[in-house]
């Protein structure tokens, strides 16, 4: 893949990119942190990339753990207000305190990928089971799980 | 169903959510990417306002205020980048929009494909059809602002393509439209070889061309923005695919070859023949629905159906229209293509005919039973020496006759010239009637080797309370009824009734025979026989289920029994695969199961009778698997499997849930499926020594101390029935030494044979059989005398009903702690002290004291090596001092103090340690003692806890290197990593479907090497029918992959050559492959992880 299509590619996705790195790390600043290092790493280890159809949920993937490793480091509570920052000006309160719900969830990484990629990518199930190396019954059980813990979760009418 | 509808709405909710934070968030900016890598430490991304400040500067720059332009985007925050040294490059500037939802020509989301979306959004029209042809990249030259120079990059273009739509050309025209391109240019191929190259109107082209199919390349270019008077751009290729048919066909004029092609054209419809002189060329529009060549259309008074064509492909065909007759005739018409075709009817798999006309189609259907009646048009074309042909396959569905109360009069069959009967009979079963025709029996007989079979004949569904023929009894001579081909010429209609009750399904033609005598008005005495004909349909009923409906039992109507009890599962939807005939493509979904199912019958398991789990198939074929929760999951387990689970299960409840896979129409050779999940829960309420049947043969001896029996000695014991074996297992027992200690046999006429074997613990290295009671007895004594700790004896005994098996310790010399002796066993033996834990302590019945805190007095706790597993050993203590077998077996993680597992009986422990990592447990086991007698004028109440540790070195577990056995190795030693089974393609031989199991478990043991700098080296064999590597995988600690997880053996070992210190987990996958079934091999993955420790 050449620069120019890898830049397409990672440029078509940079929202999706920042708000999966976002739901993890709850700050702007990081989130871009965790996009930004994510990508070059992606970059640099491009050439191992054999199946291109995975591109899109390896550079997630890439972005997740990045994410994770920074929320390590900074560990920090955020309030409403700093996760405002994020959303535009406009911006629906309860879209706000999305992330705060999802957090409050404890929710383990895979599933949190799982969510992930099933919302903000739109994927199906098996295309998650097959781009994120998952068997399809562990994203099943673990997606119908999380879709229960939600559904008793306050704040989501 | 409620649980989905709760399920749609959480996740429609979430759906909507994410709709919300996606539209919500900011953008965060172009990602200015770091071709660098890690080494650079800035972040770069660019604020939205850079973007539209390029988007502002590009208007500049156009204008030529290039200088003004660059200060402007400066003076907005833009990082610059030193184009000489910078490795980074940025898209940040460019005309337009990376964001190309506006010009998407593919509808399916991002996820697993790879196509290339160009600037462009094009269309192709022709008639009533059109396409959106996928554009593929193939150049581009744009300017890198990063880098301050122009970059070229080329795409494969169309020569990557995988699907190519395609459009059939309606003889006038072909539309192409196309936004935002220029330089359009056509190439055309047929058969690879190059027919046009041009960018003129395309309609001329194909008006004047051959019959055939033709690759059409339509090439764009896109320009983009213009810096220093040149301007970026970019080029794509739609292909697409012409299918022409030619307008010259030749008439007919022999009989074609095929057997699928009309023979006689006196058989062709009426229209198809005043339409044959038709030399014009009459070009489809009128029935935009249909497919060329002959546009088609089937209709009756409410309805139109427009048939596709297949070229000769009607059991190939798709999305075949359905006709649902109402009792109207039904028409056909069509636009002839050309000149004079061929045209026959078909009534599809039916040996009569082949060309029939709409008059016999109406003819059929006015006199057909209900059900779906598949028919066929055939249109024959010749070119020269190749006879073509197209079907056009349609359904028509009849209804009404099942809703029609009062038959309509029927005529009877041709071969006889019915009279008018001068009797009516009406045939009733259930709710519905029939009048069935009267036939003269001419020559006092039917037709028996046609039995009247003609379809025109009433028909009536059975049911179980029986028919019953309603007609005027007066003048009657005789009745008698006869079931077609039967011998027996001569039926009552009891012994119809009978009959057909538990006749297999099908269809039985009945002829009633009634014999008049009467007078005419002239006194002529009358003698008249008729005969009544009509069918009568047998069913399978139903099983009975539960009169609820309203839980979901679709649909498939389970039914779990045990003993006198039943249970109906209500079902759950997981999964359907299925054709959509109107978009013609496969759809997917997904429903939770049985996650939320609520109102899950119980059913009570008390080991004696099985539990028996039936079905009633339904769609194409039904299949069922199982699996059971109880902490851990068993997955796929077997209907006898369930039963021999819950033989041996601890007490509790445990949730079955029974996956039912249906299938549903064959299409694509791929059947159409659902998944249901029917949840129920079996609940063991009995103890273990219930389920011991009492059996003569159970005390045949006993261990006896100065006369005193020693309770507590039951055999395991195997009885014979025929060829079947029942075993009932049971823990060894302990007793303790007493004076004149003796095993002895209790019904020693019974005992034909006797093989025992006593084993010496400890220190007394003797093995020894004996074939009597009294050499047992010996060998007893002596190892007391020689100082033996323990003897560990087993004896076998058999009479002619049964084979007894006992096994049994006998200590010499108490160890451990009163009041109760233990002792573990696993690869040695222990005897964990007593500790008491708030145990009340009565003298003369008055409370003394209260004593001790348990496991945190404890001063020596042993520890037993786990071996092949634990068994625990006890003095038998009566109910009276250990009510209702109170004894708890409790396993703790050593170093936090947590609860891993809890049981009545050793076995949960075991389980547990079965598969746990190496390392030491603590294991606890606790009685409660009841008013216990301590032999020192005191009695206790309270429980007395036992702790040990137990060491587990991790050995082999029946699920360990299985099938494969994988070696790897390094100067630093060898491992053998264990196999996981992580999913299946299986063929089920009983419901003759392909299965999925995609139930991997989590590996409970990975295996450690280290690196020593070189290559590891991989050996394993061959397993089942072949034994493939589907990939290495390797990740870090966290969980990053170390290239992508699709790799190589090679792929690893350069990986580690250069890789940082940590320890990467590495997963090798293996495909087995298995029966080779219908050109397709059973397949299952296996993976083997271990780990890598780089230092």
């Amino acid at each position: 893949m050449e620069k120019e299509e890898f830049s397409d590619r990672v440029q078509a996705k940079r929202k999706d990119l920042f708000a999966a790195a976002y739901s993890v790390v709850r700050n702007t600043e990081d989130a871009k942190d965790a996009v930004s290092e994510a990508v070059a790493s992606v970059w640099a280890n491009l050439h191992k990339l054999k199946d291109d159809s995975k591109f899109d949920a390896w550079l997630l993937k890439a972005v997740y753990n990045e994410a994770k490793d920074i929320y390590k480091r900074n560990r920090t509570a955020s309030s409403i207000e700093e996760l405002s920052e994020a959303f535009s000006y406009d911006a629906d309160m309860e879209n706000v305190e999305f992330f705060d719900i999802i957090s409050r969830c404890g929710f383990d990484k895979k599933t949190h990928l799982i969510l992930t990629m099933r919302f903000v990518y739109g994927c199906t199930l098996e295309e998650i089971a097959a781009d994120a190396d998952i068997p399809l019954s562990t994203v099943k059980t673990k997606y119908y799980r999380a879709l229960k813990k939600l559904s008793r979760t306050e704040g989501l009418k | 169903m409620k649980k989905n509808g709760d399920y749609n709405n959480i996740e429609k909710i979430l759906q909507k959510r994410y709709e919300g934070v996606k539209k919500d968030i900011k953008d965060p900016g172009f990602v200015n990417i770091n071709y660098a890598g890690a080494q650079r430490k800035e972040r770069f991304f660019e604020k939205p306002a850079v973007y539209a400040a390029g988007l502002v500067l590009v208007a500049v720059l156009v204008c030529g205020g290039t200088f003004i332009g660059l200060k402007y985007l400066e003076k907005l925050g833009a990082s610059r980048i030193d184009p000489l040294t910078s490795d980074t490059v940025g898209i940040s500037g460019e005309l337009t929009d990376p964001d190309v939802t506006d010009t998407e020509q593919v509808t399916d989301d991002d996820c697993g494909t790879d196509k290339l979306r160009a600037p462009v959004y094009m269309t192709v029209k022709s008639g009533g059809e059109t396409i959106y042809p996928n554009a593929y990249f193939l150049w581009s030259e744009k300017y890198s602002d990063g880098d301050g120079a122009w970059i070229d990059a080329d795409g494969a273009g169309a020569e990557t393509v995988k699907a190519v739509p395609d459009i059939a050309f309606d003889g006038v025209s072909l539309e192409i439209g196309y936004e935002n391109a220029s330089e359009v240019h056509y190439s055309i191929k047929q058969n690879e070889k190059p027919v046009y190259s041009g960018d003129g109107d395309l309609s001329g082209f194909f008006s004047e061309a051959e019959q055939g199919v033709y690759r059409v390349i339509a090439s764009f270019t896109v320009t983009g923005r213009e810096i220093d008077g040149k301007f970026e751009s970019s080029a794509w290729e739609c292909p697409f695919d012409v299918a022409v048919w030619t307008t010259e066909v030749t008439v007919m004029e022999t009989e074609p070859d095929s057997d699928n092609v009309s023979e006689t054209e006196t058989e062709t419809d009426t229209e198809t023949e005043t339409t044959a002189e038709t030399t014009d060329i009459t070009l489809p529009g009128t029935y935009k629905e249909g497919k060329p060549p002959v546009y088609l259309k089937v209709f009756d008074a409410n309805e139109i159906i427009y048939p596709d064509a297949w070229l000769w492909g009607t059991e190939v065909a798709k999305n075949v229209p359905v006709l649902h007759y109402d009792g109207s005739d039904i028409d056909i018409a069509y636009v002839q293509p050309s000149g004079r075709c061929y045209v026959g009817y078909r009534r599809y798999g039916s040996d009569e005919e082949e060309h029939i006309s709409v008059d016999y189609i109406n003819d059929y259907l006015k006199h057909a039973h209900t059900g779906t009646y598949r028919f066929v048009i055939r249109f024959s074309f010749t070119y020269g020496d190749t006879v073509e042909g197209f079907d056009y396959p349609f359904d028509v569905e009849v209804l009404i006759k099942e809703e029609t109360t009062e038959p309509e009069e029927t005529t009877g069959p041709d071969l006889h010239d019915p009279e008018t009967p001068d009797l009516t009979v009406k045939v009733t079963c259930g709710a519905k009637t029939i009048i069935p025709d009267a036939y003269a029996a001419y020559g006092g007989g039917v037709d028996e080797d046609n039995a009247y079979m003609s379809n025109k004949v009433p028909y009536i569904t059975y049911v179980n309370d029986g028919m019953k023929a309603d007609y005027d009894e007066r003048n009657i001579a005789n009745v008698s009824y006869w079931i077609a081909f039967s011998d027996k010429k001569s039926w009552t209609l009891e012994e119809v009734n009978d009959y057909l009750k538990d006749a297999v399904e099908g269809e039985y033609r009945i002829v009633i025979r009634i014999k008049r005598e009467t007078h005419d008005e002239y006194g002529n005495f009358i003698n008249s026989t008729y005969d009544y004909p009509f069918d009568v349909i047998v069913t399978t009923p139903a099983e009975p289920i539960e009169p609820d409906m309203t839980n979901g039992k679709h649909p498939v109507y389970l039914t779990v029994k045990c003993g006198n009890q039943t249970v109906y599962p209500d079902a759950y939807f997981l999964w359907t695969t299925e054709y959509r005939d109107e978009e013609g493509g496969w759809l997917e979904g997904d429903g939770a199961g049985a996650v939320w199912a609520e109102n899950v019958p119980v059913i009570e398991f008390d080991g004696g009778a099985a539990i028996k789990i039936g079905y009633k198939e339904a769609g194409n074929g039904t299949s069922l698997s199982f699996r059971i929760n109880k902490g851990e999951e068993y997955w796929n387990v077997s209907r006898d499997e369930i039963n021999s689970f819950f033989k041996h299960a601890e007490l509790g409840t445990y949730r079955i849930t029974v996956t039912c896979s249906v299938k549903g129409r064959l299409i694509d050779g791929q059947y159409e499926s659902t998944g249901w999940e029917y949840p129920f829960d079996v609940k063991i309420q009995s103890a273990e020594t219930e389920t011991y049947p009492t059996q003569e043969f159970i005390d045949l001896i006993e261990v006896r101390a100065n006369g005193e029996k020693i309770n507590g000695l039951i055999p395991e014991w195997e009885t014979f029935t025929g060829y079947e074996l029942e075993i009932v297992g049971r823990e060894d027992i302990l007793i303790y030494y007493k004076t004149g200690m003796t095993v002895s046999a209790i019904n020693k006429a019974s005992v034909v044979e006797i093989e025992s074997t006593v084993r010496v613990q400890g220190g007394y290295n003797d093995t020894v059989s004996h074939n009597s009671l009294d050499s047992l007895n010996n060998a007893i004594t002596k190892a007391l005398q020689d100082g033996a700790d323990s003897i560990y004896i087993t004896v076998d005994m058999k009479n002619s009903n049964a084979y007894a098996h006992y096994s049994f310790e006998i200590m010499f010399g108490q160890k451990g702690k009163a009041p109760v002796y233990l002792s573990v066993a696993g690869d040695g033996r222990i005897y964990p002290d007593a500790y008491p834990d708030h145990v009340d302590v009565y003298e003369n019945g008055k409370t003394v004291k209260t004593t001790g805190n348990g496991v945190s007095d404890a001063k020596n706790i042993p520890t037993v090596n786990y071996g092949e597993g634990l068994s625990v050993n006890y003095n038998a203590l009566t109910d009276k001092y250990l009510p209702q077998r109170l004894i708890k077996y409790e396993l703790y993680d050593i170093n936090t103090g947590a609860v891993l597992t809890e049981g009545p009986t050793i076995n949960r422990l075991n389980a547990y340690l079965e598969s746990a990592k190496s390392g030491i447990y603590r294991a606890v086991v606790s009685f409660y003692l009841n008013d216990f007698n301590m032999n020192d004028g005191t009695t206790v109440t309270g429980y007395y806890v036992y702790p040990f540790n137990v060491y587990v070195e991790y050995k082999e577990t029946s699920d360990a290197k299985r099938p494969v056995y994988l070696t790897v190795s390094n100067g630093n030693g060898t491992i053998y990593p264990d196999g996981y089974f992580c999913w299946c393609e299986m063929y089920d031989d009983r419901s003759g479907s392909w299965v999925d199991g995609c139930n991997g478990l989590a590996p409970s043991y990975v295996a450690v090497i280290k690196y020593d700098g070189g290559d590891l080296v991989f050996r394993y064999d061959d397993a089942g029918n072949g034994t493939e590597i589907d990939g290495i995988g390797c990740y870090d600690e966290n969980e990053n992959p170390c290239y992508p997880s699709v790799g190589t053996f090679d792929d690893l070992n350069r990986f580690f050559k250069t890789a940082d210190n940590g320890v990467y987990r590495v997963y090798v996958s293996f495909i087995i492959k298995g029966r080779l079934i219908d050109g397709k091999y059973e397949r299952e993955c296996w993976e083997y992880p271990f780990d890598v420790v780089v230092k």
